[in-house]
Order: C-alpha cells, then structure tokens, then sequence
C-alpha cells in the first residue's frame, strides 16, 4: 500500500515556508549525512526519508552514544538538511545547547522572567 | 520494583520517548511503560513519527507502539515492560491514571490535555515532564511538584478560543524528534532521581536557529502550585470549552467514529472508519477535513450536506432529522457517512 504525496506531506504543506514547493524541493534533494554516530544516522536518515529526501550510505565519523543524545543529534542533522533545502534557515542548530539539556554537555543560559 | 512511567499520547513525541527508552539497554532502571492513546495511525503522521510505518495506517497507535517498542526493548536487553492502552486522559479518570505511575510524559497535540495532566500530576504529586511543538518551534520542560515550576507558572491558564495543532498549522517533521529526543532526556534525567531537572525551560526555534535552556522560577501566583493555589480538582468545565471552543458534554476531546463508503476511502488511504474530533457534526467534519483533504467536500457543499449524502447519527437518525451539522456529539457517538447509490446492473 502506498500512500499520496498529498498525504504523506501534508503537515508540511501546510507550513507558508514550505507548500507544495517546498515539498518537491525536499523531494528532489540529495543528502550525504556525516553523522556523529551510528544511531545518529540512522535517525537523520529515517526523518529525511520520510520526507522523501534521498540520503547516500554513510559511515558513522563517531562510537556509539546513549540513544538520546544519538536521537537527539540524528533529528537535528535532519532538520538542519530540511531548513537548508528548503532555504529556510543555513545555519546548523546549535549542538551544545541542546546537548546541555540531556546533561551531556555544556553550553549557554540565559535568564528567564517570571516573578518569585 | 519498576519504575512506572505513564506516556500520554503516542504521537510525534511519544514516539522518539517510547524508541530512547526502548533502546536505553540493561542500564535502564526496570520500567513499565504505559502508553494512552486512543487514535489511529494516520497517513499524515509518517512524516514524523518514525514508529509507524504505511502498513499501520488505521491501526491502533497504542497497540501498535507498544508491539515496536517490546521489539526494540528486546533488542537491546532493556528492562522496559510495556502496557498500551486506547483510551485519551480525561478529567474523569485523569488522577486515578497519574496516581498509578511515578512519572507522567505528555506529548499532546492540545493544551488542555497538556494542562488537565498538569494539574493531575501536581495533584497526585508526581513529576511531570512536559513537551510540544508545532511549526518550527518546540519546548520541552520537566517539573518536580513542590519545588519546580509547573505548566501553569508558564503559562498561567487555557487561553481564550481555539490553539491551532499540528493538523492545522503544519509542522516541520524532524523538528518532533529533536523536542521528543529532548523529552526523553529529561525523562531518563528524572528517572535517574535528578533533582535538578526541573529548574529550566528549553525552547526550539528551528526557523532561527535557536535552541536556549533557560532557568525558570516558579511564580507565586500560580493557581496550581503557589501558596495560594486555588485548583483542588479535575473538572470538564475547566479544560473543555475554551480549548475547543465549543462545549464538550464529558472529556477534553472526544473522538467520533466515522464510517467511511468505499466512494470515499481513496481520501482516507483505504480506511473504512477514521476517527474525527469534535463535539458537533460539523466539527468532526472540520476536523477530518484537516486529516483527510478533500473529504468534506465530497459530503458538504455551502448549503450543508449534499443532497444525495446521508449522515447517519449511530446508525439511526439522519443527522436532517436533528440539528444539522450543529447536531451536538457525546462520547461513544458514531456517524455513517452514507452516500446515494446509482446502477444495479
């Protein structure tokens, strides 16, 4: 059973960033990941799939890391090709901030509001 | 004896949750995994949520992540007992369900179920962690009761009219994985007995680029948890009509069963029923009009519905015969979409 571009893309099609233009953008593009470990790119490559990004083999640059740090930075690696072939955004995400939050690394904070 | 974790929703965040917990291996504190959710897989969903693949469009989500996630768990010799259950968190129940677990993770795709479990982890006194997206943004945040910031110190209360989901507003897919992958972490953090997890706040903005972990304090005004904390109870009342901004005669969101006539079933990718959300007729329509494209106007026009479409209330009373598509809904309500039949030969 297959299913219609239509559907399959419909979230995405529903962003203004994207539409129907950027989901045949997604859909013509090409990727070759360089992911941080093995599970890292397994998970870039199953979100770019989805989105019917062609993604070439890769060889994993890193060991093995705990599986949500190693999901965490597959999603992002996939994101950032999504934003970038979509000409949404060039820039990568920043890796250390949200490393932080699993309490894996380190990296910046700043002050929030709200009164004691 | 296992640490008892209660996943509500088993979307896109649930999934990235159930899949790190799965493959967190032998180091993983024992766990039972409870997953609530009482939708279907969507072919709209795959974009995003990895544990579904086309062949379960249609099938039972909870059923369906709970059968991958024993697989995975298997995989890698993680300790990780998993129960799925089809049901949505209500008000009615909602305390009894957290009451049962020794941490909550909600990843809703609505705030008043984000808020009616906030209110039920805080008042059964169990941590809670918290995670949505839509768009290109997200956030995740864990809280402690007692000594962390809740939901409510946030963002105060359910605002005013509807809060656009992803089925309305779109969102990027991997950018679900990122917030999910988040969530588990801190979920992983508290299952660990971090205290400390619960003192910040993480934002995404995938369009810009930002991602920032913020300390957040907790606000003495908070209705939830402040000293002066004026909610001792889960009622309807309060989650329900300002969400949805209709009034819901029980529960926060009620999922109808709608039959579909083999005519229609190319727009639900071969589903002969698909659940809408909704309190009237016409907001189920709405809201499967959102799920599947084009279906509403096979069975509407301007006027309302087709002259030659029949809407069935339980198989009984022609929704013409009532109120229309204003025809109020209750839980357990299903409708049959019933088209005029041409031929015989």
């Amino acid at each position: 059973m297959s299913l219609p571009r239509s559907v399959r893309a419909a979230r995405h099609r529903l962003l203004p960033e994207l539409g129907d233009a950027g989901v045949e953008r997604l859909a013509s593009a090409h990727v070759r990941l360089a992911p941080s470990s093995p599970l890292a790119g397994e998970i870039a490559r199953r979100f770019l799939e989805r989105a019917e990004v062609s993604v070439d083999e890769h060889g994993s640059a890193g060991p093995d890391e705990p599986p949500e740090l190693a999901y965490l930075r597959g999603a992002v690696l996939a994101l950032d090709h999504v934003a970038r072939i979509t000409g949404v955004r060039a820039e990568p995400l920043p890796r250390a901030d949200l490393d932080r939050v699993l309490g894996l690394a380190e990296g910046t904070t700043e002050r929030h509001g709200g009164s004691p | 004896m296992s640490a008892r974790v209660l996943l509500v929703g088993a979307g896109g965040l649930g999934c990235p949750v159930a899949e790190i917990l799965a493959r967190s291996g032998p180091t993983l504190p024992a766990t039972r995994l409870t997953i609530l959710d009482d939708d279907l897989v969507d072919g709209t969903n795959l974009h995003r949520q990895l544990l579904y693949d086309v062949a379960d469009v249609g099938a039972p989500k909870a059923d369906t992540m709970a059968a991958k996630v024993r697989w995975l768990a298997a995989t890698h010799r993680t300790p990780l007992a998993v129960v799925p259950v089809a049901a949505r968190l209500v008000p009615e129940d909602a305390l009894a369900r957290v009451r049962e677990s020794d941490l909550v993770v909600e990843g809703t795709d609505n705030l008043a179920s984000k808020f009616l479990a906030a209110d039920a982890a805080h008042l059964a006194q169990r941590p809670i962690v918290h995670a949505g997206v839509v768009r290109w943004t997200g956030w995740a945040k864990a809280v402690h009761p007692g000594t962390s910031a809740c939901l409510r110190c946030l963002f105060e209360d359910l605002p005013e009219g509807r809060v656009e989901t992803c089925a309305e507003a779109g969102v990027v897919g991997p950018l679900v994985g990122v917030v999910g992958a988040l969530a588990a972490g801190l979920v992983l953090r508290v299952l660990r007995g971090e205290a400390s997890v619960g003192a910040t706040w993480t934002r995404v903005d995938a369009k810009l680029g930002i991602a920032r972990t913020v300390p957040v304090r907790r606000r003495s005004g908070c209705s939830l948890c402040g000293p002066a904390a004026a909610l001792a109870e889960l009622s309807a009342e309060r989650y329900a009509p300002r969400c949805l901004g209709v009034p819901l005669s029980s529960g926060v969101v009620m999922s109808i069963k709608v039959r579909i006539p083999t005519p229609l079933r190319t727009l639900t990718q071969g589903q002969d029923e698909v659940l809408g959300e909704g309190a009237t007729v016409r907001a189920v329509l709405d809201d499967l009009e959102r799920r599947h494209p084009g279906l509403k106007d096979r069975i509407c026009d301007e006027k309302g519905v087709r002259r030659f479409v029949n809407v069935f209330l339980n198989e009984e009373e022609d929704i013409r015969f009532l109120d229309g598509l204003d025809t109020a809904l209750k839980a357990g309500d299903a409708l049959q979409i019933v088209p005029a039949i041409a031929g015989g030969r």
